[in-house]
């Protein structure tokens, strides 16, 4: 019995160990952060202006491709090396008149694609534009981009000068929350965007290998577009990432220019954010299988292939997996009547606590914008209850003293037991408490509830909750259609 | 549907009545690199706030905690 114990009390920290992994590495990435100014690509950026082909792929975008047409025209960009190809996935709304329109307006500069049979998702439309302008030997490189984003004017020619280094392959820009009045959930991705690009993508600029190039600003130069096959994967739901990897599996590098940036339009209800990152994650998911041979082992590729940047990426991927792990860990030290188990609760919390302030402070300097605009989102991004919760690393007391003798309360014995067991399943508990948000989004009282509910929550909680539910569907082999984001144009033009 | 001119085609340099930014000069875009790339350093003094803030927190910790 007592060696029962003594494995399960093992397997238990083990659980909990595994379970601060992600926090970890969250704090390891930001500390590569302020070496970017030693290790990034400047020195070997010169001017370049190389002809560009732009494609974006449209399918019922008449809302926002005219905008977004006449702000690429209008770049900081030598006229004659810029071509912009709209390739319309057989619209039914406005689209084809909005970009012919376009394309006599700006004879030679913008040209109308059109795809009769669509629907069949991004990847195929970009590859249908993408076959038509490699046929031409005037594309030196060829710039992705979504339909809906503003390039501000400088950004193509701060992308392109690290192609002047014919190591680069890639190169992708900020893609920033660009609504002119933002509401809660834009907020919280404005401020999310910073932390996961500006902050995340420099640190992978220092270890030198990128997860992804952002799908709204991919510049491909044409040698690497035709080393990768001249076309983007179809089989995932992830074809931006497959192109990033593909490309430093060629040997190519990609990097991310934090001063090259892009203005989007995002969702801004959670059920419009669920199904977008759902198929991210999906993409993610189907990536990590693809490249199964890959990950740890740095003599298939010392870079992606390397402990750092395989840490960085199953941390994310995996994350809502190691929650669960850390929360089953600690309610079964609890149960084994462990004294490690208030220990190791207090351990995570801690790791947690400090990571989330080293991070919040350093994220709302790198961008001072968004950091203004977002900052009750950055606050409460872990959600107001994990914030307590962290606070009790810090104030032991908080949940059986202070908080009870407020309303003038003590605990019982069994009262402690059951905020213990609370407070030690909250990992878990709050990805289902997200999943119950998107859930009350849809009823009556939503519109009012919702938002509430998230700065409760979580915003970090809800992304762990579709990371979960993108686990699930690639389980169970749901559908993979391209859900389409629907975009009304916010965007500040 | 068709294109006003056929793809691949060039057409004018610059198009009638389109008012086109100022492209920097060679050396102005030089300047700018070395510019940006500077700029990096304030990384440096976020990463120093965002210590000092957590060497606060420990301290009232340790304080009051």
């Amino acid at each position: 019995m007592n060696a029962l114990t003594a494995i399960g009390t093992w397997v238990c920290l083990a659980f909990v160990i595994v379970g601060a992994i992600p926090v970890a590495v969250g704090l390891y990435q930001y500390l590569l952060v302020p070496i970017h100014p030693w290790r990034n690509h400047y020195r070997k950026a010169a001017p370049y202006l190389p002809r560009v082909s732009v494609v974006v792929p449209a399918w019922n975008e008449g809302a926002v491709v005219g905008t977004s047409i006449d702000r690429l025209v209008r770049l900081e960009y030598p006229p004659d090396r810029l071509r912009v190809y709209v390739v319309d996935d057989a619209s039914t709304d406005n689209t084809p008149d909005v970009v012919l329109e376009r394309a006599a307006r700006y004879p030679g500069r913008v040209f109308h694609l059109r795809r009769e049979n669509g629907g069949q998702g991004k990847a195929h439309t970009l590859n249908h534009g993408i076959s038509v302008l490699l046929e031409q030997d005037w594309t030196e490189a060829v710039l992705i981009m979504d339909a809906d984003v503003i390039y501000r004017p400088d950004s193509l020619r701060k992308m392109t000068r690290h192609l002047a280094d014919p190591t680069v392959g890639a190169v992708t820009a900020y893609i920033s929350e660009g609504s002119a009045r933002p509401r809660y959930l834009t907020r919280f991705i404005g401020y999310e965007y910073v932390a996961a690009q500006t902050a995340a993508r420099r640190a992978q600029n220092v270890l030198g290998v990128l997860a992804c190039l952002a799908g709204g600003a991919q510049l491909h130069s044409r040698e690497n577009l035709e080393a990768i096959g001249g076309r983007i994967d179809t089989t995932t739901l992830a074809e931006d990432t497959v192109s990033t990897i593909l490309t430093q599996l060629n040997g190519r590098r990609v990097i991310f220019e934090p001063y090259a940036v892009v203005l989007a339009e995002e969702p801004e209800d959670i059920g419009a954010l669920w199904k977008q990152r759902l198929r991210w994650g999906r993409g993610n998911v189907q990536v990590t299988k693809r490249f199964a041979g890959l990950w740890f082992r740095p003599w298939k590729h010392r870079r992606l292939g390397g402990f750092s940047f395989g840490l960085i990426w199953f941390s994310v991927l995996l994350l809502p997996i190691t929650m669960v792990l850390s929360s089953i860990g600690l309610i079964g030290l609890f149960l084994l009547g462990s004294d490690l188990a208030a220990d190791a609760f207090r351990a995570t919390w801690f790791l947690a606590a400090c990571t989330y302030l080293f991070i919040t402070t350093m994220t709302v300097q790198i961008e001072p914008r968004t950091g203004r605009r977002s900052w009750r989102e950055a606050v409460a991004f872990p959600g107001l209850i994990s914030l307590l919760v962290m606070a009790t690393a810090f104030a032991p007391d908080l949940f059986f003293r202070t908080i009870p003798g407020l309303f003038g309360l003590e605990l019982t014995a069994i009262g402690e037991d059951c905020v213990t067991l609370a407070l030690y399943a909250w990992l878990s508990l709050c990805m289902v408490a997200a999943w119950l948000t998107k859930r009350v989004e849809k009823t009556r009282f939503g519109k009012v509830l919702a938002p509430t509910l998230m700065y409760v929550v979580g915003y970090g909680p809800l992304l762990c909750a579709i990371t979960f539910d993108s686990y699930i569907k690639e389980f169970r082999g749901a559908a993979q259609v391209w859900d389409k984001t629907e975009k009304v144009g916010r965007v500040m033009a | 549907m068709s294109n006003p001119q056929p793809v691949g085609e060039t057409g004018p340099v610059v198009p009638a009545g389109l008012v086109v930014p100022a492209l920097p000069s060679e050396q102005e875009m030089v300047d700018e690199i070395d510019r940006d790339r500077r700029h990096e350093r304030y990384l440096v003094r976020a990463a120093l706030v965002a210590t000092l803030v957590i060497g606060v927190a420990l301290t009232v910790r340790a304080r009051w905690g």
